[in-house]
């Protein structure tokens, strides 16, 4: 029995199976409509810029830290590349280095002040979220049009029949999954969620690692903002926002704890692809907008607390495993 | 408790600073900014609160044994499971850990379990001098006498250990020297064959002048 | 304490009863009337044939009460399926997601609120899915979309004006009404006189305030017609100028001398251009604009012209929604 449970306490395999289930279900009562792979390639496509930012948002919660600023770095990024290309003619690669670099800076800020001041992520980013929004307001305004068409195209070509977002989120998600579970310098990120002080006194640099997954993050946002906007062919200003809170719940639902110390990258994945899925159900029922809030409400309440019963039960046999053994 | 015995042996690790004073370790001038610059010298620092400080309680018996030794291991960058599996269960083994395996959440473990395990992350990396700072607090009879037995062990293996305690009988017991504090200073350094109670006990209090 | 706990409950209970007796639709009268126009030229449509409407913000009242409402209206007048989707923030990302993702379900007809010249990639992926695609609100110049209907004023007075000289030869003397001081009404009188300032034959007499009332309208035009023995043309700009002009051009029997051109297609103005008072009719209030504007593009989409044959005068397809053929 204890074996069973102890398969579906991880997320991983959870989350896996409900996914398989749904998209079973909704191939059979969809079968031209769900189950096509030009369906496939959309919902994948409309997860893609949340997914990459989940992937930053998951290492953040792993070291037991968020950021609520994501969205408007996302909307920053493309704004501010959009903003060089546009009026400065500044050439493609350097504007987007250029507004990378940006971005990599508002996470040195972030990093910085939660990590050596002691800020509370929860205020520091919360505060940051405000003036990047605001900057990005500045700098593209009402939205910028008519990109160079090579920056379009980084966005909008297609190979195997998905749009290229598709082939970054799984080439990044690829990437950071092997690196969060196969460096020493990315599982460093589970020893600080888990117990921060004990993590500094085993000799881990902990205000260095926690400046360095907020630079991470940024980066990773202001990447996503970028390929939203040649995905876009425009930059808006008023991109990513509600988009912190979207992906926090969908890192959380991908095995996630606020506490910190657990988690895995592809659980961002599965947790993002999780709510695209229920999303693109949601339209193919044409159920309307406000019922997917509640859904997912829901479904983040049902899923952590299955998670705690299941946790409480593990505990207890681990408990008695200990007890007839010793 | 609150002489600053536990405050000294964390400026010497270097969790907090010091206002100032160097550390000497022989002849040799060291610079210790931080925990991992400690680690660097062969200094080891088994904390008071092993809950709060010492333990990764949500985490393995393995992923604990081995926070240090990874950790500080600047020259590799990929994880070895299988080395990494074979040093937890050499620890597991060596200090009889008393636990269903490497996997099993150190948080299910018995407080004599858990010490040992903070033992054990330190051991990974060959210390030559580990301070123990109250490392029988809450432990049942049996550990202690474990524990004692393993920092012997060490002792002659060539590790230097500082044991912070004030557990008098243990002090007795189990030291070569005892230094006492009062309010931050060292009030004396009693080799072995000065050992009193009474003795540590006027040190400890600072009454030491008047009493003679 | 008692007493006035029943007090309350007497008020609650009469409100309630005010408010059952306000949603019995007192203007349930008006729209059969307004559906028996339009049913009787509509093209056979498909019951199962469904319409999808994509916005931002669904729960946003102005578009609830407007936009959607008359959109649903429009369905069940026409007897098809129809669907409101779209986020509840103003998050034009996730409605294109949601555009991109209807495509694949086949609608009849997708119907898009222009929010931010950044859908236009996704309005073109359902354009070249070959589903009929109109944007609303505000156009989406940059996109592929058949077509768009919104009220552009500029746009309303200048076809008016365009109208107006052909139907003029091109010289004569024309008044126009509307309220005056309004920003969008102001904006159609600019694209009237600037059409009219090309023809130096056209005689402006002057700006008319009809205060947005019927019998301002005819008396206006009565005291207009009085005093002008060759006044050509008359330019209405709010829905109520239709009647008025109509009614004044009528009592003075100048019916089909005296050339009109107006906004709206309200069921009384549909009226005088069957008898022949009004010649063309321009534009429409914002508040069926979405749907009764689809309705006309399905109905030029199945190239049924029906609606526009019935007309004794001309209906300008142009009017609101700019027609980019597809073939």
């Amino acid at each position: 029995m204890s074996l069973n449970l102890k398969i579906f306490q991880d997320r991983v395999i959870t989350l896996s199976l409900t996914i398989a289930v749904l998209i079973i279900v909704s191939s059979l009562i969809w079968p031209q409509q769900f189950f096509s792979l030009e369906n496939l390639s959309l919902v994948l496509l409309n997860l893609s810029i949340d997914a990459i930012v989940a992937v930053g948002m998951m290492i953040l919660l792993i070291s037991g830290s968020f950021d609520l600023s994501v969205g408007s770095v996302v909307a920053f990024a493309g704004g501010f590349a959009a903003y060089l290309m546009y009026y400065w003619g500044v050439y493609m690669p350097v504007a987007i280095l250029a507004s990378l670099g940006v971005c990599m800076i508002f996470g040195f800020v972030n990093g910085w002040l939660v990590a050596r001041l002691g800020i509370n992520p929860l205020i520091q980013t919360l505060a940051m979220m405000g003036i990047i929004r605001g900057l990005a307001l500045m700098v593209s305004g009402s939205g910028i049009q008519n990109l160079p068409e090579g920056f379009n195209q980084l966005g909008q070509a297609k190979i195997l029949s998905f749009q290229m977002p598709v082939w970054y989120m799984i080439f990044i998600v690829g990437i950071f999954s092997f690196l969060v579970a196969r460096t020493i310098f990315f599982r460093r990120y589970y020893y600080i969620g888990g117990n921060e002080k004990a993590a500094v006194l085993s000799g881990i640099r902990v205000e260095r690692m926690k400046i360095f997954s907020f630079v991470l993050m940024s980066f990773l946002a202001g990447l996503a903002g970028i390929i939203l906007a040649a995905r876009l062919g425009a930059a808006m200003s008023t991109t990513g926002q509600g988009m912190e809170l979207r992906v926090i719940t969908a890192v959380i639902l991908g095995g996630a704890s606020l506490q910190g110390g657990q988690g895995k990258i592809i659980g961002a994945l599965l947790g993002t692809l999780f709510m695209g899925i229920i999303g693109n159900i949601m339209i193919l029922a044409r159920v309307s907008g406000y019922w997917q809030q509640i859904i997912f409400g829901i479904i983040l309440i049902v899923a952590v607390a299955i998670d705690i019963l299941l946790q409480r039960r593990a505990d207890r046999d681990a408990i008695v495993v200990l007890k007839t053994k010793a | 408790m609150g002489a600053g015995r536990s405050e000294v042996a964390q400026a010497i690790f270097g969790v907090t600073q010091k206002e100032k004073g160097g550390l000497k370790l022989g002849s040799r001038e060291v610079q210790i900014k931080r925990a991992t610059d400690a680690i660097k010298e062969g200094i080891g620092y088994l904390p008071e609160n092993r809950k709060e400080q010492g333990l990764f309680l949500e985490m393995s018996v393995a992923e604990n044994i081995l926070s240090v030794k990874a950790n500080n291991d600047h020259k590799t960058i990929f994880v070895d499971y299988r080395k990494n599996n074979s040093i937890t269960n050499e620890f597991i083994d060596k200090l009889e850990i008393k636990t269903p395996s490497g996997e099993t959440k150190v948080i299910n473990l018995s407080g004599g379990n858990q010490q040992k395990i903070v033992l054990a992350k330190w051991l990974t990396v060959n210390p030559q001098i580990l301070i123990v700072d109250e490392p029988t607090a809450g432990i049942d009879v049996g550990t202690k006498s474990e524990i004692y037995r393993l920092l012997n062990e060490l002792t002659e293996a060539g590790t230097s250990i500082i044991l912070i305690s004030s557990d008098l009988q243990e002090l007795l017991s189990i030291c070569d020297r005892i230094l006492v504090f009062c309010n931050g200073r060292i009030t004396a350094t009693l080799p072995r064959e000065q050992f009193s109670e009474e003795e540590i006990m006027h040190y400890s209090a600072g009454i030491k002048d008047m009493y003679k | 304490m008692n007493e006035s706990k029943s007090i309350t409950r007497f008020v609650l209970m009469a409100l309630l009863i005010g408010l059952i007796v306000l949603s019995c639709d007192p203007s349930k009268g008006a729209y059969k009337q307004a559906n028996e126009s339009e049913n009787t030229t509509g093209p056979s449509i498909n019951p199962n044939e469904e319409y999808v409407m994509v916005t931002t913000f669904v729960n946003f009242p102005m578009y609830v009460n407007h936009d959607q409402a008359a959109f649903l209206r429009w369905g069940k007048k026409m007897g098809v399926k129809t669907t409101v989707l779209g986020p509840t923030e103003w998050d034009v990302v996730a409605q294109i997601g949601v555009i991109e993702q209807v495509i694949p379900s086949k609608p009849a007809g997708l119907l898009i609120n222009g929010t931010d010249p950044a859908i236009a990639s996704a309005i073109d992926k359902a354009v070249e899915a070959g589903i009929p695609t109109v944007v609303y609100d505000s156009d989406i110049p940059n996109s592929k979309r058949h077509a768009f209907l919104g009220t552009d004023w500029y746009e309303i007075g200048r076809l008016q004006g365009e109208a107006m000289v052909e139907l003029l030869g091109g010289k004569g003397k024309i008044a126009y009404l509307g309220i005056v001081g309004q920003t969008n009404m102001e904006n159609g009188f600019r694209g009237l006189l600037d059409v009219f300032r090309k023809y130096p034959g056209i005689v402006v007499i002057g700006k008319y305030d009809s205060k947005g009332s019927t019998e301002n309208a005819a008396k206006i035009t009565a005291d207009l017609i009085a005093a002008n023995a060759d006044l050509a043309g008359v330019c209405g700009f709010d829905a109520t100028t239709g009647p008025g002009i109509g009614l004044a051009i009528k009592e003075a029997g100048k019916a089909g001398k005296i050339k009109v051109t107006t906004v709206d297609w309200e069921p009384e103005h549909l009226k005088l251009v069957r008898d022949g008072v009004i010649d063309v009719l321009i534009g429409q209030k914002e508040n069926c604009s979405p749907g009764t504007a689809l309705s006309f593009f399905m109905i030029w989409y199945t190239r049924l012209m029906s609606f526009q044959v019935m007309m004794r005068g001309r209906v300008l397809p142009t009017y609101h929604f700019r027609l980019i053929p597809v073939y």
